[in-house]
């Protein structure tokens, strides 16, 4: 068995004429927190789907050395999965909710979900449909991590949550799930939340995968370069593909062995490199 | 099997409204009736209808007895159908519909076991619940005929017998093909499903118009998969019609025919259709 759990060739996706995945080949290593980042649109979902089966596509995805068919649950007994933590059942209640899949799931392990569920103070009677987000969170964080499984994915899992939830959803995560024997794949548009926890980042754009890196070495490839105003075409030689004015003073994320006289540097956050390995408005990051 | 339990007791808990149906429509006929009795006894009418019972001609309270308690079994049949044909699209296509299909499908279970207990759901399911419906009122109508009247519990239990089989038949057949069209569309199968039937049988008649063909109609043989028919000979003693016992064997020579045969088999391909076109499904 290799030491990649998921291995993809030459995945492709159309959707009629639009191409939502592009000949992407990606390798994810176990034991690892991966980011997935990419504008809306950029094919982070339908990667993400694929993975998991629930698409036809071109191309080939391994899991564990074995090869992924459509719609096969097999994958499941390795995997779970948390879309947009709203997508829970409203016509079942929480307790309905827990024994239905303790009973459908196999790798439901009742000392763990008895251990979240004393953590959690969930009420067990209330409908699905009336609890707040924050308890929806808990929820589906309860039911996904009560799971023996070695792969977690998560597809914008904080959408509209607000600030105290996503971090309690992203430490609870790591507490109680993740070891050197899991992965975690992450998608998410809350980069600098994710961005402490991630050890590996992968950046898509338009269905093509730009970038797959340790965090650590892509964050020493760039920097952010400060430059007085007047100096900006000493900048512009460079291309950078976004640039930002601020109090007589101009800045961008170029290469770390891009050296400007006059210029003063700083260390670039995985907003910053992804804005200047993809461009585009910071809004969607 | 813990996971057939598991799926089963999730279907019947986020579907419970729509499968007793039946139950709320006999509970809500029984309850008018009732408030209809009070509010006649209230201003003091006599109850007329229990006296002109006496009129009827002795020997017919046994035909009486088996052609109300059908009447009224398939009155709930049509119900029953109404809400097999609801269940097909809200078992297939509910999850997608409130966003939570990923979550039930995000799960190790076969495809063939979800739908197959979906299945389970919708044709037994319902039929159970309105056999047992139709059981109450088959025993409420004949012990009321017998109060007033006079007969015998053995025609009302026929009627009943008769009567769910038939519309069960029917009842399969036509939930079957709605759990067709709800696997082939996601938003608004019913009014599709029936748009495609309009549509193939407009393709069909043009066809016999123009090219002088002779296919046989598709709305009309659906039609009489999917009705309750009364097919009685009579002709050769008239007499017989007025015999209940003559009106028990015909319906069950109608009952263990082709036809039904038929309508199993079709079921049973529209099922494995049902299945495969949402097994191509995309999940997004």
């Amino acid at each position: 068995m290799s030491a990649n759990i998921y291995q993809i060739n030459n995945l492709s996706k159309n959707y009629g004429k639009t191409k939502a995945l592009e000949n992407v080949t990606l390798s994810l290593g176990k034991g690892r927190i991966i980011g997935l980042l990419g504008k809306n649109g950029a094919g982070k979902s339908t990667l993400m789907r694929c993975m998991l089966g629930f698409l036809a596509h071109q191309g080939e995805v391994y899991l564990n050395d074995k090869l992924l068919r459509h719609r096969d649950p097999e994958v499941f007994t390795q995997v779970a999965f948390i879309p947009d933590v709203s997508g829970l059942d409203d016509r079942l209640s929480v307790q309905q909710t827990i024994d239905y899949i303790q009973g459908v799931n196999p790798c439901w392990n009742e000392v763990t979900a008895s251990k979240l569920l004393s953590l959690s103070n969930l009420p067990l009677k209330r409908k699905v449909g009336k609890l707040s987000k924050g308890m929806k969170t808990k929820l589906y964080l309860l039911i996904t991590l009560s799971l023996d499984v070695d792969i977690l994915l998560l597809d914008e899992p904080t959408l509209g949550l607000d600030i105290a939830f996503r971090k309690e959803f992203f430490n609870t995560i790591l507490g109680e799930f993740f070891d050197e024997q899991k992965t975690i794949f992450i998608s998410t548009h809350q980069v600098e939340e994710v961005e402490d926890l991630l050890q590996e980042i992968i950046i898509i754009d338009n269905g093509k995968i730009l970038l797959h890196e340790e965090v650590e070495s892509l964050k020493n490839r760039y920097r952010v370069v400060n430059l007085p105003i007047e100096l900006a075409p000493q900048l512009m030689v460079h291309e950078p593909k976004v640039i930002s004015k601020t109090l007589g003073f101009v800045s961008a994320i170029l290469p770390s062995n891009i050296e400007i006289e006059g210029a003063t540097y700083n260390r670039a956050n995985l907003a910053d490199i992804f804005l200047a390995v993809v461009g585009g408005s910071n809004e969607t990051v | 099997m813990k996971q057939c339990k598991a799926l089963f007791k999730k279907e019947i808990q986020t579907h419970w409204s729509i499968l007793l149906t039946p139950v709320w429509f006999t509970g809500g006929v029984y309850v008018t009736t009732l408030i209809g009795l009070i509010i006649g006894w209230l201003k003091g009418s006599s109850l007329d209808w229990a006296v002109s019972v006496k009129h009827i001609p002795k020997g017919m309270e046994g035909l009486i007895m088996y052609s109300s308690v059908y009447s009224i079994s398939l009155l709930l049949g049509v119900v029953a159908t109404i809400t097999a044909i609801i269940l097909a699209d809200s078992l297939i296509n509910g999850g997608f519909k409130r966003k939570c299909e990923i979550l039930h499908l995000s799960q190790p279970v076969t495809l063939s076991r979800i739908l197959g207990i979906k299945y389970l759901l919708m044709v037994p399911g319902t039929f159970l619940i309105f056999s047992l419906m139709a059981l109450i009122n088959a025993f409420v109508m004949s012990c009321l005929q017998i109060w007033f009247l006079s007969g015998h519990f053995y025609f009302g239990f026929v009627a009943w017998v008769q009567s769910i089989l038939e519309t069960g038949f029917s009842m399969m057949f036509l939930s079957s093909l709605f759990w067709f069209f709800a696997a082939l569309y996601r938003q608004k199968s019913f009014f599709k499903g029936v748009l495609t039937i309009l549509g193939i049988q407009a393709v069909i008649s043009i066809l016999n118009y123009t090219a002088g063909l002779d296919i046989p109609s598709l709305l009309g043989y659906i039609g009489r998969l999917a009705t309750i028919r009364f097919e009685l000979n009579g002709s050769s003693n008239p007499q017989a019609l007025e015999s209940v016992f003559y009106l028990i064997t015909q319906k069950w020579q109608m009952l263990w025919s082709w036809e039904t045969l038929l309508k199993v088999v079709y079921s049973i391909a529209l099922f494995v259709g049902g299945f495969h076109l949402y097994r191509r499904r995309q999940v997004s």
